[in-house]
């Protein structure tokens, strides 16, 4: 029984947290503030690991160099990345040592930050393969039933604008970066929450021309307006 | 004139949960095995992905995955004397149609039955004497064990993927589980799933009462999953899209995720949709099957010859066809004589909500179709009937299966049912409202029954099947206790409490379940049963009856794991045993 309790009582944890988002509580100040301070360079890495640097103050995506954007996410998403990098769960050469060196307080807080920054407007259409784009179009609406994938927008959403906070928003992301972390996946680099490993298993099912094709599809939706997926983290 | 195709060795009329297993287990023995199917075909991709899937509106309330009653309906009247009307609107039962059946939007509550339904007379009359039994209810033991049944339960559970937790390991009862099930071979073979509160407020009440809180044995996935048949499932994400839609994740086991994955494509095996059984062809000289009659896609009248066949057309429309066709006696209530139609039985539902005014959030979006923790204290035969008056039982269960907006706005019942008023209720109530199901047995009665009609017709001209039900005085004693027991549960959460009782005539319009069991019912002889033991007609040995109509009685719990077992341990019997040399199993 007691096994349960402790089931119960971490969904309701979650699920308040839920609710203060759906309901648009604001994020304590003070988190970010301090988050603020660690993006500008005040956590373990100092300068060297100031997520501006690459992620900018307004967490936006920066597509050339593949950088995710990391406005848009809810904060437990952030966090629960953050602590992944760190532990070396999700392998990464950049990510891991700037996470590692943060507090947990720190990683906290820039999450708060970063979840709390307004996400920015839409980008043009890429150019390119129609048939590829059209792929990744079929497989976020409906998947595909010959290597049994459900469609990516039964758990992100729409057009993949995110379903906070379990379900990442893939508009807008950067191409290189979705196909790269995809990838990921099906080696291995990036773990999936146990015990349901739904990435992996998903990714594991696509092919190299599904990878692509979603990749361009979710980088050409347009990343805004949206609702904010601000974030309260206990 | 019916065009007439080649003889094959196997028709099954209806491609659900049973026909589905039958296919996959008589096309493994070589046979050549032709599906007729009613309906459409449909599959997870792209038939059931969202946003389409999760359409309230068309699926939960406009029934978008069920039977249309313009297709086939029934008549209904509470008692003979009365004039059955037919139902032009579904409403206390949905059965499905197409491709997956009822399976296709079923919750996913997957139980066992216990050792004392499978002889329940005899077990009756030994524990309590004559007595118990009220004037006119036609309770008899099964012709099979539990025993027997086990390793086929046991088989089924792991087709689907079933995520429970044992209470009763090979006679070692063990923590966690029901301690009131029967003996099982193995564990479960996926662990349940994360409890939400409202479960979890229910468990800690019913420990409270002194009762055994356990997790209810679910289809829905807790882990990912490959089946005893090579099938793979994904885990449920706790949508609240579940009975009534089919799931886009392929995480709830159905005939789409657990057996057509490996069946469709084999070269002995073919599938035919919007075929329409009505009849099947019997030779009553020679007593045996000869194939059915079904009127295909075009609408042309078509006669498949086989072999075998095999009724897995749902279990009232499996009576029907037998009646149709004229195979068994038709049973009389008046003189008692004749079995086909005989022991039609439902689910005795009732229920109790607990109004805790906003103390919790429950977040009731959040769930499955068989997400909850269950009691079985006084189910079946567990708690002592003495002085009591009744026989039977019911689980008690803190479900949480999805509050989606439309249908889910649990109030008090003073709450006026429109206007500023009732908005006010439910944004109060919405989030921290607990239901207690009692899930009851149903007993046979003598006056309850299935036949055809005499006045209304389908629109192929076939009689529309007649049924005639009112809940008998056990039931509705045996609903009373134990809506008692479920009272206690709820005032121990520390809620208001509300029960809605089982009163009145049994009324075939809200939805209660689709729980139809009996008209066709297995039994130890031809006088008092329509099948034998292994769904063997009596009065043809080539033709084998599938699902919940062969039931004598329903127990206190939903239907489906033992129609599977059921359809496992057939197909074991028509394989290993009819095959080599096609007979009666049983001597009558
Ligand atoms: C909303 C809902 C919730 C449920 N929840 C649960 C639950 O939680 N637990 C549980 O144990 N049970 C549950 N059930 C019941 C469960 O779905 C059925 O017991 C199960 O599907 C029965 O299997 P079957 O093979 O007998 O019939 P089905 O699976 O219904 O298959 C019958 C098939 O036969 C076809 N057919 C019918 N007539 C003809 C004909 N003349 N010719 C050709 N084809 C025909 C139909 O189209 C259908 O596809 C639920 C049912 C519903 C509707
Ligand atoms: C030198 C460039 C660089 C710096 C500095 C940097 N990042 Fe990153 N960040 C990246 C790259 C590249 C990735 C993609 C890594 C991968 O594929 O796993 C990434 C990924 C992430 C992710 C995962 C996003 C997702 O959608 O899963 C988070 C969260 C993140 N960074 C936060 C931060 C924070 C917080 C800081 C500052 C403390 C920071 N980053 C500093 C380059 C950087
Ligand atoms: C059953 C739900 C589900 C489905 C369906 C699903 N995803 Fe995901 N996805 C998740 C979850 C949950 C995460 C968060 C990471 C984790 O928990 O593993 C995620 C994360 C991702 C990410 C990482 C985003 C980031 O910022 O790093 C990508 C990319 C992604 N999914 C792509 C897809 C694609 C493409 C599809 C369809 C082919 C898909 N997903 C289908 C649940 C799902």
């Amino acid at each position: 029984m007691r096994r349960f309790l402790a089931f119960a009582l971490a969904l309701c944890v979650t699920s308040a947290v839920a609710a203060a988002q759906l309901l648009g509580v604001d994020p304590d100040r003070r988190q970010v503030e301090s988050g603020r301070a660690v993006a500008a360079g005040a956590g373990g890495q100092g300068q060297q690991g100031a997520c501006f640097r690459c992620h900018g103050f307004d967490g936006a995506a920066e597509h050339a160099a593949a950088f995710p954007a990391l406005a848009g996410q809810s904060a437990e998403y952030l966090l629960a990345q953050l602590e992944a990098y760190a532990s070396g769960a999700r392998a990464n050469p950049i990510m891991q040592p700037i996470a590692a060196a943060m507090t947990p307080e720190q990683r906290r807080d820039v999450a708060v930050y970063y979840a709390a920054q307004p996400l920015p407007g839409g980008r043009a259409r890429p150019q390119g393969d129609a048939a590829l784009l059209q792929l990744g179009g079929v497989l976020s609406a409906i998947g595909s039933a010959e290597r049994g994938i459900q469609a990516c927008q039964n758990c992100h959403g729409p057009g993949g604008i995110g379903v906070p906070p379990t379900y990442p928003r893939l508009a807008g992301q950067p191409e290189a970066y979705l196909a790269a972390t995809l990838r990921a996946w099906k080696t291995g680099e990036r773990p999936s929450t146990a015990p349901r490993m739904t990435m992996a298993i998903i990714a594991r099912r696509l092919t190299e021309q599904d990878i692509a094709a979603v990749a361009r599809y979710f980088a050409a939706v347009p990343a805004g307006p949206v609702q904010r997926a601000r974030g309260v983290l206990p | 004139m019916a065009r007439r195709l080649p003889e094959v060795d196997v028709v099954l009329v209806g491609m659900g949960w049973t026909g589905a297993l039958l296919a996959k287990e008589l096309t493994d023995a070589g046979l050549r095995v032709v599906g007729l199917e009613r309906g459409v075909p449909r599959q997870t991709v792209p038939d059931f992905q969202t946003p389409t899937m999760h359409d309230e509106l068309r699926y939960a309330v406009r029934h978008g995955l069920m039977l249309d009653p313009a297709t086939e309906t029934l008549t209904f009247r509470n008692f003979t004397g009365q004039t059955a009307l037919p139902i032009r609107q579904l409403g206390s039962f949905l059965p499905g149609a197409g491709l997956g059946g009822a399976g296709v939007h079923w919750n996913g509550q997957t139980w066992r039955f216990h050792a004392s339904d499978f002889n329940l007379r005899t077990h009756t009359e030994q524990r309590y004497g004559r007595d118990i039994i009220q004037e006119g209810l036609t309770i008899q033991d099964w012709g099979l064990s539990y025993d027997e049944l086990e390793p086929y339960y046991d088989r089924f559970e792991k087709i689907c993927g079933i995520g429970g937790k044992a209470g009763n390991l090979r006679g070692v009862i063990q923590p966690g589980g029901d301690p009131f099930e029967a003996p099982r071979s193995s564990e479960y073979p996926l662990p349940p799933m994360p409890m939400p509160l409202g479960p979890t407020l229910f468990a800690q009440a019913a420990e409270q009462v002194g009762a055994h809180p356990f997790p209810l044995p679910s289809a829905n996935l807790s882990r990912p999953y490959t089946n005893s048949y090579g099938c793979h499932l994904q885990p449920c994400n706790a949508c609240g899209f579940c009975e009534r839609f089919g799931c886009e994740h392929f995480a709830k086991s159905s005939p789409q995720v657990c057996v057509l994955p490996v069946l469709m494509g084999r070269e002995n095996f073919e599938l035919r949709t919007r075929s329409t059984v009505t009849r099947v062809n019997y030779d009553s000289t020679a007593k045996r099957a000869t194939g059915v009659t079904y009127i295909d896609a075009m609408g042309q009248e078509v006669e498949q010859p086989a072999g075998i066949v095999a009724l897995c057309a749902f279990s009232y429309h499996n009576v029907r066809l037998l009646l149709l066709s004229g195979i068994g006696q038709p049973y009389d209530p008046a003189s008692g004589e004749g079995v086909v139609g005989k022991n039609y039985t439902y689910q005795t539902m009732a229920g109790v909500s607990v109004f805790l005014d906003g103390q919790k959030n429950i977040n009731p979006y959040m769930g499955a179709g068989a997400l909850g923790m269950a009691v079985n204290d006084w189910q079946g035969d567990v708690f002592d009937h003495s002085g009591l008056g009744f026989i039977g039982g019911a689980y008690l269960g803190g479900l949480q299966t999805g509050g989606r907006p439309i249908e889910y706005h649990p109030v008090p019942s003073d709450t006026p049912r429109w206007g500023g008023a009732w908005k006010q209720a439910v944004r109060q109530h919405y989030n921290s409202t607990l239901g207690i199901s009692v899930h009851g047995s149903s007993m046979p009665h003598r006056y309850n029954y299935l036949d055809l009609d005499p006045t209304y017709r389908d629109g192929l001209g076939q009689p529309l099947l007649r049924m005639t039900f009112d809940f008998p005085a056990n039931d509705r004693l045996m609903a009373d206790y134990l809506t008692d027991r479920a009272l206690e549960i709820g005032r121990a959460m520390g809620g208001r409490v509300e029960a809605s009782r089982r009163t009145g005539h049994y009324s075939i319009v809200p939805y209660q379940t689709t729980h139809n069991t009996g008209g066709a019912i297995m039994g130890a002889n031809p006088r008092e049963s329509v099948v034998n033991r292994y769904l063997q007609h009596w009065d043809a040995h080539n033709l084998f009856v599938m699902g919940a109509c062969v039931y004598p009685h329903n127990p206190g719990f939903n239907p489906t794991g033992t129609v599977g077992a059921l359809a496992l341990w057939a197909a074991r019997a028509i394989r290993e045993d009819y095959l080599a040399d096609p007979r009666p199993l049983v001597q009558a």
